[in-house]
């Protein structure tokens, strides 16, 4: 997903107004002329001088460089798979893994990967490897390192 | 004395040297995957650290990088692929030599060079950092704001070849670190009513996200197949390395002197290191017409500079809190978490971690040569790995790492987030490092600026008015205007525009 710099440069424009206007109603300190708002704005400036040469870079470019010029992968539906396999993993994990458990949500998400990354054949070892990497994770962080990881569906059978 | 004493009680303690050994070969294991960095290696790290006493916690992250700079070199000289950007300066030729039958010897050199210039780095951090941290005690907010500014500039400048985007990458990571209550009158910053942002962002999902998420979606969206590694059998690895040693005894301490010089720098870390140290190899070699072909002199340069520059990084880190490279960002993360505020005073107050770290150096550099053979012995079967069973641990290991901070899945979702936009901003060619180094100083920065105008009165004359400062200023000004300077210079001398 390369963009043509001028695009880039636009959308940085386009943030650093975005942050004067989220900074609109910050709260000013008593007999100062700058509070909170200060670092935020002075960073938004800098974001848009930068923009502004982008963009400039990006229009003498323009004949050599597209709008927009997608990776080699996007093409490739089996890699738009892969990536978005690895998102759909995080955000199954970020949704469910209070509800069902660390145990459950890792396997799945794991095994699931792994089983579409190495294709169905190898469905049997992947999920082997799968459970065991969560279990092994399970003992180094969760009782190891004690960290709360959840126990969602299996709460009965913690240990 | 008393200090160094009780600072190899702390380093020589069975747990320490437990962890210190692990980490090595986790650091071997990092390195010589291609991908897998150094600065990946120390973000998974981290959240493991981060339940650790300070001194286990730095020991595993100065083991783990120097045993991974070196692996490096592995699928360097086997695959031809670096396998962290340390090697990539003398990928080509460590092939060659591969390509001549000389396996061994190309990373017998490398092991023994990286070990002399792990050493040499080591022996000048533990010599200059707490010489500095004397001088750096006479610092005021004024001071360390230009220093701020001063190593975040340079990291702008120097990671990449195009300024602009060094310093948009570093702008959006100051800007994360606004997010959250801001430090002089407590107003919630871009939190949109979470609680969760209240407390801002923390820089560990931010950094894991940025270094481990970003790269495994490279790697699963790679379209070219790996090389894959031919079954080699090594002999003696330590043949002919006494010679070739001896032979290039000044260039061994050449580049062991610039690799720790650059590390030093803010901005440039081990890397940049090597490739200068490579190139000023070639420049004043008898036989520069030699380079290329798979000639011994370079790695010898480059080897121990990389390693070199490692230390090297740690003396700004240390002294004055700013990191040299993105692997002391991270640390400079993690000495925050401990309370160990980087900076002079913690020389006062806590010399014996310091010098515990002084230690952990040279231990960790002398562990390198009997696991770093190890891991050229195992070197086909470490390359064997597979790719798509390694990267989905990989994202596992990078969710219960960043759940383990906070304990919620919020760190997570920050984690996905993150790592979205860092591939995003590599695709087109903005550095990632410049982001983590604004993320992690941008609280400093605003601290010391804002108590530095309170100080002035809002009088911008003052940032100048103490001598140290004043220097300092005038540096970081000036690279700030050099860009500009060049181009219109660039302009007069030619007509016609940009070149």
């Amino acid at each position: 997903m390369k963009f043509n710099d001028a695009v880039s440069g636009l959308f940085f424009i386009l943030f650093a107004l975005l942050l004067f206007y989220l900074t609109r109603d910050y709260p000013e300190m008593p007999g100062q002329s700058y509070g909170p708002d200060m670092f935020p704005r002075l960073i938004a400036v800098l974001m848009g001088v930068g923009g502004v040469l982008l963009v400039v870079k990006g229009v003498k470019e323009w004949s050599s460089t597209p709008l927009l010029e997608l990776a080699e992968w996007t093409r490739s539906p089996r890699h738009v798979g892969n990536f978005l396999a690895v998102l759909a993993g995080l955000v199954f994990y970020i949704l469910l893994s209070d509800r069902l458990g660390f145990f459950i949500t890792g396997a799945v998400v794991l095994g699931g990967l792994m089983i579409w990354l190495r294709g169905r054949a190898h469905w049997k070892s992947s999920l082997l490897i799968a459970v065991l990497t969560v279990v092994v994770m399970h003992l180094f962080f969760g009782q190891f390192l004690r960290v709360p990881l959840p126990w969602g569906l299996l709460e009965d059978y913690a240990w | 004395m008393d200090v160094i004493l009780q600072a190899m009680g702390l380093v020589f303690d069975p747990y320490v040297l437990m962890v210190i050994v692990l980490s090595g070969a986790f650091g071997l294991f990092m390195g010589a995957i291609p991908g897998l960095s150094a600065t990946m290696a120390t973000a998974l790290l981290v959240p493991v650290t981060f339940f650790m006493p300070p001194v286990p916690a730095l020991a595993a992250i100065v083991t783990a990088t120097a045993m991974a700079i070196f692996a490096g070199d592995l699928p360097g000289a086997l695959l031809r692929i670096p396998g962290t950007p340390a090697s990539a300066a003398y990928t080509d030729e460590a092939y060659a030599m591969t390509r001549k039958g000389k396996a061994e010897l190309v990373l017998g050199v490398g092991l023994s060079s990286a070990v002399i210039g792990g050493l040499f780095g080591a022996v000048v951090l533990s010599f200059t950092a707490p010489m500095l941290a004397e001088v750096a005690l006479k610092f005021s907010s004024f001071e360390y704001f230009w220093l701020a500014c001063l190593g975040l500039t340079s990291a702008a400048f120097i990671s990449t070849d195009e300024p602009v985007k060094g310093l948009i990458s570093l702008l959006i990571g100051l800007l994360i670190a606004t997010v959250g209550i801001d430090p002089t009158a407590g107003h919630p910053r871009f939190t949109f009513g979470s609680v969760e942002l209240m407390g801002g962002v923390n820089f560990i999902p931010a950094m894991i996200g940025m270094f481990a998420v970003a790269e495994v979606l490279r790697s699963v969206t790679a379209t070219s197949p790996l090389a894959r590694v031919e079954n080699g059998h090594f002999g003696n690895v330590f043949r002919g390395v006494g010679g070739v040693l001896k032979r290039y005894k000044l260039n061994l301490l050449r580049g062991s002197v610039i690799g720790t010089l650059v590390g030093a720098l803010p901005g440039a870390g081990s890397d940049i290191a090597a490739w200068i140290s490579y190139a000023i190899a070639k420049k004043f070699s008898r036989e520069p017409e030699k380079f290329g072909t798979g000639h011994v002199e370079g790695i010898v340069d480059a080897g121990s500079s990389n390693n070199a520059g490692l230390g090297g990084t740690w003396v700004p880190a240390l002294v004055f809190g700013i990191p040299g490279d993105s692997i002391t960002a991270i640390v400079i993360g993690v000495l925050y978490v401990k309370g160990m505020n980087p900076g002079p005073t913690v020389f006062l107050e806590q010399p014996e971690l310091i010098y515990a770290v002084f230690v952990t150096f040279f231990v960790a550099n002398l562990l390198l040569l009997p696991l770093g053979f190890a891991a050229i012995k195992s070197s086909t079967q470490l390359l064997r790995v597979p790719r798509n069973v390694l990267m989905p641990i990989i994202l596992m290991f990078c969710i219960v790492g960043t759940f383990a901070i906070n304990n919620t899945v919020f760190g997570v979702g920050v984690m996905m987030v993150l790592g979205l936009v860092a591939y995003v901003m590599e695709e087109n060619g903005f550095p990632i490092a410049p982001a983590i180094l604004g993320l992690v100083l941008g609280g400093l920065l605003e601290d010391s600026f804002m108590t530095s105008m309170i100080k002035a009165d809002g009088n911008l004359v003052a940032f100048f008015e103490r001598p140290i400062a004043a220097v300092l200023g005038v540096v970081t000004v000036a690279i700030w205007l050099s860009p500009i300077v060049l181009r219109l210079r660039r302009k007069g001398a030619s007509p016609a525009g940009d070149v």
